[in-house]
């Protein structure tokens, strides 16, 4: 790294490894799993709109297929991806009723705590989903 | 109201709407996961209104916020309105051709 580009990673940057913390971390993958659901979101309207009129294959819906089965897998992979994009609204979620809290200044200087808590939320909402569920969700072929 | 005015009031209506939007997303898509799949007596014209209310909301969520990812790395004014207008342009495809995928369930035939 040259020396005009080395305050990015100085002591006191706050890209400085050392410096991300808890905050910081729910921030960037707050933003990462948008990104994600964003483009979940616009091939799951395309795949639904080609599906209702009876088109199953169109590159929309290959993509669709990708985000919940990336490796096509067969089996119970679908399922799993399923699930991990479950995690990952879950996450976004609940993270965002967070965020809205603290927008509203609840909770400012518990923000670690209740960071701790959601996730812990957020699993246990996941959890209950999945064992209602997993024997219910649709199969990609 | 002068022209800078109404640009921050702007600003600070997309980030209300942003919030207020998150807040009903997490709702609707609760009721959305369950009369996709586990519910079996739900009035049609109830989903209906819920995936049509999803579709408006999370389209408008989600490319707000992809807005505000790229508005973050510092754009000029031009290419913010271009990234802005751009969005706009592209949630409206996409509500038309989510409301045509909801077509069988907003009149059922």
């Amino acid at each position: 790294m040259g020396s005009k580009t080395r305050w990015l990673i100085d002591k006191s940057s706050d890209l400085n490894p050392r410096n991300i913390r808890v905050g910081m971390y729910a921030w960037v993958i707050q933003r990462l799993s948008g990104l994600y659901l964003v483009f979940f979101l616009l091939t799951h309207i395309t795949a639904i709109a080609q599906a209702s009129f009876g088109v199953t294959k169109g590159f929309q819906v290959t993509i669709f297929d990708a985000l919940r089965n990336p490796f096509w897998a067969g089996g119970s992979a679908t399922e799993i991806f399923d699930l991990i994009a479950l995690g990952i609204i879950a996450y976004h979620g609940l993270n965002g009723i967070r965020i809205v809290f603290l927008d509203l200044g609840f909770g400012v200087r518990k923000h670690r705590v209740s960071f701790w808590l959601t996730m812990a939320v957020a699993i246990v909402v996941s959890a209950y989903i999945i064992l209602l569920g997993l024997p219910m969700l649709p199969k990609v072929t | 109201m002068s022209m800078a005015q109404m640009r921050i009031w702007r600003s600070v209506v997309l980030w209300l709407l942003q919030r207020i939007t998150a807040v009903l997303l997490v709702a609707l898509l609760g009721l959305h996961l369950w009369a996709s799949n586990f519910a079996t007596n739900w009035a049609a014209l109830f989903r209906a209104g819920v995936d049509v209310s999803i579709l408006a909301f999370a389209l408008f969520h989600g490319l707000n916020g992809v807005r505000t990812i790229v508005l973050d790395f510092g754009l000029g004014y031009q290419a913010r309105r271009f990234v802005s207008v751009g969005l706009w342009m592209l949630g409206f495809v996409a509500f038309l051709f989510g409301m045509y995928g909801l077509w069988p369930l907003l009149f059922p035939s």
